[in-house]
């Protein structure tokens, strides 16, 4: 080993120690967050493993059980059609999740790319399309939702479109700000001097400077998401049954209510709680990023 | 000012332009032939052919777009797939209902949302402090749908405190019942009919108020913690003002003025959440009128609610906009 990759070892390892310490000092600062990543965990882990978990297949239908309270073997009691609210709710879990999750994904991809191209490019093109964006964020993102999924017509995956083009403009207007205050920096002038080409600073340079700020606004954007896509689902515009979902058991819970009110009880619960664990998570680390509102606490 | 005013109104124009596209575009997007997404696959091709040419679907594209702005600038929304009246007029019938709907709403957000705001910034990490976060966690959490089935059962079916549904019990009786029901038997003294409305009307308004007043409440912790340390409300000390006159006149004057934004920026999203609230109360407003419309595949109508929408969130963030100004003199420069 020579000198030099000995040297990058060593930065290496020191970068890595000096991420580790202040996710540790992130973690011992915020207590509510701690909590939501707790929370969350259990969450996921539950819906994960929920074979292990529930007996009841969630979509097995005995009419004879149907409406049952909570008791023993039904923990959260069973729905009209007999059904397991428990693992309707375990498995719902999957559904709702994975849905937030792949919508994030894809229009943090799609929003990031589009943002930064446009305020490292200006001009013109960067006029256009934040034109086109500000035409989509002037309605508001429910209605926006709602209107592309009945569009489209009623089923999951175009519920998922319908969010995910609610989505794409919130990551990239974020992105283009920060494109634009990273892109004039000398270390990005420095990098065109020497003649990288566009790519190159974009993926280089000007991407890890942004990155943090996005990673809180995900991790805000996907409580909306998950809410959102619940919303469709009661509607009626996202999962159909009897796939389990939880918005769509909410739904067929709500001409129960004055007998059994527990059946809408424990898939909206669910909804709560994910979604106040994320916000837990990332208001967090708003704060964190933001050192104004750090001091103020 | 006059000038700032000029101009900012008229920097809406594209924005309004691309919304009328993307609102136009919405029927054509949907793939295959949209006529037959509507009538079904069991339609014959007389009903076919009558309904691509009610909604203009034979013209080409451009003019199609053409006689879609000419028709939305003089006021014609289309017709209703259904009904067969035009959107505009049912849409401005239902409006009221809604409108009522969110003065509630927005009363009781501020009602919740300025006290604990102002006690949890003056008292921060005492108990008031921590209450006030987990319930504007909770507001911003929780569904809207969910909530209000919740509130039924609680106040409604178990402490019977509210009527389920609706706008006035059935047993009342009364014409022009899509207008403003409970400032309209205010003003004319029917009082027993307006604590009718009031009583329906309360929890629905609860529901949107959730994630209004929580909102408020956040975001005017964050701006008194920030007032409360400045100079001039020590210099209001000094001069020996009252605790009250302080809070009134400097502290929460100056706080205000970004929560004031806040809430018109999220007033159209608050009124967004009563297509699922109204769907939930049967609140005959124009959320549930969209619900209605799309479960009929009525696409005028949704086309048209969409419309109104995306104009309500524009204009209420143009009116922040300008009062804003007003309040801040810089931001004209």
């Amino acid at each position: 080993m020579n000198t030099e990759t000995n040297l990058k070892y060593l930065k290496d390892r020191s970068r890595k120690n000096e991420t580790l310490e202040n996710v540790k000092y992130f973690l011992k600062r915020n207590p509510l967050a701690v909590l939501g990543l707790i929370v969350l965990l259990v969450i996921i882990l539950g819906c994960l493993f929920a074979p292990l978990l529930t007996d009841y297949p969630p979509t097995k239908i005995s009419i004879k059980e149907k409406l049952v309270a909570p008791n023993r073997d039904h923990v959260f009691g069973t729905d009209q059609l007999g059904r397991d609210i428990f693992s309707r709710v375990l498995y719902g879990g999957r559904n709702t999740i994975f849905i937030g999750f792949v919508v994030i994904l894809i229009s943090f991809t799609i929003g990031v790319s589009i943002g930064i191209f446009s305020g490292f490019m200006g001009g013109i093109v960067d006029n256009i399309i934040m034109r086109i964006v500000d035409a989509i964020l002037s309605f508001p993102t429910l209605v926006l939702a709602i209107t592309f999924a009945a569009v489209l017509g009623p089923n999951l995956q175009n519920a998922m479109i319908a969010v995910t083009i609610t989505m794409i403009p919130q990551f990239a207007r974020i992105s283009r700000g920060l494109a634009l205050s990273v892109k004039n920096l000398l270390f990005v002038e420095a990098a065109r001097s020497v003649g990288a080409s566009t790519w190159r600073i974009l993926r280089a340079h000007i991407l890890p400077n942004a990155i943090s700020p996005l990673f809180v606004q995900a991790s805000l954007n996907f409580g909306s998401t998950i809410l959102q896509t619940a919303s469709l689902g009661f509607l009626g515009l996202g999962a159909q049954p009897p796939m389990p979902e939880w918005g769509v058991d909410v739904s067929g819970a709500s001409q129960y209510i004055r007998e059994s009110p527990w059946v809408a009880l424990a898939p909206g619960l669910a909804i709560l709680i994910t979604v106040l664990a994320f916000n837990l998570v990332g208001d967090a680390l708003a704060d964190w990023n933001n050192p104004r509102a750090r001091k103020g606490n | 000012m006059i000038k700032y005013a000029t101009q900012r109104i008229f920097s809406i124009i594209p924005a309004l332009l691309l919304v009328l596209l993307i609102v136009f575009s919405l029927v054509r997007v949907i793939p295959g032939d949209p006529a037959v997404a509507i009538l079904g696959a069991g339609a014959t091709d007389s009903q076919i052919e009558f309904l691509r040419e009610q909604l203009n679907l034979n013209d080409p594209f451009l003019k199609q777009l053409a006689s879609y702005l000419s028709g939305v600038f003089s006021g014609d929304l289309g017709d209703s797939l259904r009904t067969r009246q035009p959107v505009l007029k049912e849409l401005l019938t239902r409006l009221p209902a809604t409108l009522e709907l969110a003065i509630f709403a927005t009363l009781i957000a501020i009602l919740f949302g300025v006290p604990l705001g102002v006690l949890s910034a003056k008292y921060p990490n005492s108990l008031i402090d921590q209450i006030t976060r987990v319930f504007s966690l909770i507001g911003v959490s929780a569904p809207a749908f969910w909530l209000a089935i919740i509130l039924q059962i609680i106040f409604s079916l178990r402490l019977g405190w509210f009527p389920i549904s609706g706008r006035l019990d059935a047993a009342i009786r009364q014409s022009g019942s899509s207008n403003f029901i409970v400032f309209n038997n205010l003003f004319t003294g029917n009082f027993s009919v307006a604590w009718n409305g009031i009583r329906h009307v309360i929890l629905p308004a609860t529901v949107l108020a959730a994630f209004y007043g929580a909102t408020i409440a956040r975001f005017l912790r964050s701006s008194m913690t920030e007032v409360i340390h400045s100079d001039f409300v020590r210099t209001a000390k000094g001069k020996g003002l009252s605790p009250l006159r302080i809070l009134i006149s400097h502290e929460l004057r100056n706080a205000l003025i970004p929560v004031v934004t806040i809430m018109g920026l999220k007033f159209a999203e608050m009124l967004s959440g009563s297509i699922l609230t109204e769907t939930v109360f049967a609140w005959p407003g124009i959320g549930r009128y969209m619900f209605e419309a799309i479960s009929m595949r009525d696409y005028p109508v949704v086309q048209g609610t969409t419309l109104l929408f995306a104009l309500i969130y524009m204009i209420s963030s143009l009116i922040v906009d300008l009062v804003y100004s007003v309040l801040d003199p810089r931001i004209r420069l």
